[in-house]
């Protein structure tokens, strides 16, 4: 019974989201210097989800985030993954004390996340399509 | 308590069975409950899965570096009290808790896949079902309701064994115990018991009251009949101990089955111990056996009853002992021959007659009326014109035993005719020996048929084999006989005499030890036949 429940609750958050989900589409980028032509979107998700640390030639990769209430944020990881953010943010809640894997830097808008990436290398961002600008390298297109 | 009573019967049979019912109700729920203790147990497991699910697909998606977390997540559902040990599989690696790999074990395998891409397996979650916690969980179900099951039979068995007290066995023994003071032929019923009027209990009383009803009846009347055969027998006994006259009951053989006091009695006075054989008809008690056997048997023979007078074997200093004798011969229900023989004590009258023949009107040998005694009575009947018939007779070859075997034996003959002659004749008529060896008997009657069965039945039993005890053999005499009727012969006793004494020195022609029929000749017919001479 316990277990239905539980089932039919998650059945019911995955309409939701779905229907949240195809509002924007966004975009992966990274610093202009850096060799990687293109992710894919298991890499991308290793990348934020803590798994891998590094882009698929072995340099280091630092991801950054939205601040945790922002829509961008909710948005892009529900076209991600496919589920909602609360899930995402359980998930770091979780493996948090373990120590050894850390969360994205969250930056507070999209703006400084670019800032950030022109100045940063290693770095890794994502942004909405329309924001993209010059100075920054597509890795990959998250069209839904 | 009684071990075969109904109360220990009905407690045995209901507690027995309930107790059997319970521990197969217990066994069967048992195994019920392990099996469902399991299935709740995989369900709870199931649970404990969903439950952690994002933890272990987090550590599970994390490899090594989810290892940590994977330890901390095993730990804690190895904590859980169902759970005997948990253990991770993922990325190559396993984590686990608890001890893995007991034998009894059940392992319940989960597989976990990544959040982030659902359909991508990463691992897989162990869980350990702990089969001894589940199979004490079920065994202490399965207790308690064994002793709730139990605890429910004795209940019921004392129950019934209360409603089979109250109901049963108190009104059945207290029944039983007022059944066995009754005494049967009494007015004394049974009370039908409180709330049983229309049970089996109380028909079974009512049966129980008829039947002490026909038992009262049919006593009463069994004792009504008791006290009227009691009565009856007292007077019997009365009537038979009281007797003046010995009676004996004997069986042919002539042993005594039966006697009264009088009999003892005269066996005192004839000298003789009491014993139960006395010969055939008592005979051994009697002066002249013989005399009594050929008087008796014959009669008894043809007619069941006899009777005659004879002379007891009397001690020789005593007074003789005259006794008529009445034999009567029955049969009992058992077609078993009896006689009774009573003996009536005549003693009086014969001493009478020895006082008469010692007035020379008897002779002291026979004791019958002598020649003058006779005569006396003749003169009596002739003065009176009574009608009477003078038979005449003499013995045949008596001369002969006389010579032979002495005066003695002659006497003893003598005295054989003379008992014939006795109880020959009826009570009227009269009996003497004329002299020698010749009779005179006086018939009270001119009938010539009556005359001659008298005769008849005197010489049947003169002609009988007589007995002579001191030579040890038997002889036999004949008798001739000649009647003259007066007044029709003659009405003096001169010319009667003479004329019988005619008519039997006739009938001596044809002497004959046979039993001829010219044995008697009339004195008229002897008249015409010498008339035609």
């Amino acid at each position: 019974m316990k277990l239905r429940m539980l089932m039919l609750l998650s059945l019911l958050i995955t309409l939701q989201t779905q229907y949240v989900s195809a509002a924007e589409s966004f975009v992966v980028v990274v610093h202009k210097n850096n060799p990687t032509q293109a992710l894919n979107k298991s890499d991308l998700i290793d990348i934020y989800m803590g798994k891998k640390s590094a882009f698929p030639n072995g340099a280091k990769a630092s991801p950054v985030d939205f601040e945790l209430e922002s829509e961008v944020r909710t948005q892009f990881y529900q076209a991600l993954l496919g589920i909602p953010v609360a899930r995402v943010n359980a998930y770091w809640s979780r493996i948090r004390f373990s120590g050894k894997v850390r969360p994205p830097l969250p930056q507070p808008d999209i703006a400084s996340v670019l800032n950030y990436v022109e100045t940063n290398n290693n770095a890794i961002a994502y942004i909405p399509e329309q924001n993209v600008t010059d100075d920054v390298k597509v890795v990959y297109r998250l069209n839904e | 308590m009684n071990k075969s009573g109904l109360l220990f019967r009905v407690g045995l049979g209901v507690g027995g069975t309930a107790v059997i019912v319970a521990l197969l109700c217990t066994y069967l729920f048992y195994g019920f409950t392990f099996q469902q203790e399991i299935e709740a147990s995989e369900q709870q497991a199931n649970s404990l899965f969903v439950t952690v699910k994002e933890s272990a697909a987090s550590a599970a998606y994390l490899g090594e570096q989810g290892v940590d977390l994977a330890r901390e997540l095993v730990a804690g559902l190895s904590n859980n009290e169902l759970i005997a040990a948990a253990a991770m599989e993922f990325s190559g690696l396993t984590v686990s808790s608890g001890e893995v790999g007991q034998a009894d074990a059940v392992a319940e395998r989960f597989a976990i896949y990544s959040i982030f891409q659902p359909d991508q397996k990463i691992g897989e979650l162990l869980l350990f079902l702990d089969e001894a916690h589940i199979q004490q969980r079920a065994e202490s179900l399965a207790r308690s309701s064994a002793f709730a099951m139990l605890f429910l039979a004795f209940l019921i068995t004392l129950l019934v064994i209360l409603a089979a007290y109250w109901l049963v066995t108190r009104p059945l023994t207290s029944l039983a115990n007022h059944l066995h003071d009754i005494e049967p032929g009494t007015q004394e019923r049974l009370a039908v018991p409180d709330f049983h009027n229309d049970s089996e209990l109380g028909s079974l009383v009512g049966d129980i009251n008829d039947l002490l009803a026909k038992v009262q009846l049919q006593l009463n009347e069994e004792r009504e009949l008791r006290n009227q055969i009691q009565s009856l027998e007292r007077k019997f006994r009365l009537m038979f101990q009281n007797s003046v006259s010995p009676i004996v009951l004997a069986d042919i053989k002539g042993n005594v089955l039966l006697h009264n006091q009088a009999f003892e009695r005269l066996l005192n006075a004839l000298g003789l111990s009491e014993q139960q054989q006395h010969g055939p008809m008592l005979c051994n008690l009697f002066a002249s056996p013989t005399a009594m056997l050929n008087t008796i048997m014959p009669a008894l023979k043809s007619n069941n009853v006899a009777l005659g007078e004879f002379k007891l074997k009397t001690p020789a200093e005593q007074a003789g002992i005259w006794v008529q004798m009445v034999v009567s011969s029955f049969k009992s229900d058992e077609a078993q021959e009896y006689q009774q023989i009573t003996l009536h004590d005549i003693s009086s009258q014969h001493e009478e007659l020895k006082a008469l023949s010692i007035q020379a009107q008897y002779d002291p040998l026979t004791e019958l009326l002598n020649r003058h005694g006779l005569e006396n009575k003749m003169d009596e009947k002739i003065s009176k014109r009574d009608v009477f018939t003078l038979v005449l007779f003499d013995l045949n070859w008596f001369k002969q035993v006389n010579d032979q075997y002495g005066h003695a034996a002659g006497d003893s003959m003598l005295k054989y005719v003379a008992d014939g002659i006795r109880n020959t004749l009826e009570d009227e008529d009269i009996g003497g020996r004329w002299g020698g060896d010749e009779f005179v008997l006086l018939i009270n009657d001119s009938c010539r048929q009556r005359i001659e069965v008298t005769c008849q039945r005197l010489l049947d039993f003169i002609i009988q084999p007589y007995y002579l005890q001191q030579f040890d053999t038997h002889v036999q005499i004949g008798a001739s006989m000649g009647a003259a009727i007066f007044p029709n012969d003659g009405i003096d006793i001169k010319h009667l005499v003479a004329r019988a004494d005619k008519a039997m020195y006739r009938a001596k022609g044809y002497k004959s030890r046979d039993n001829h029929e010219d044995f008697l000749i009339f004195a008229t017919d002897a008249l015409s036949t010498t008339g035609d001479e």
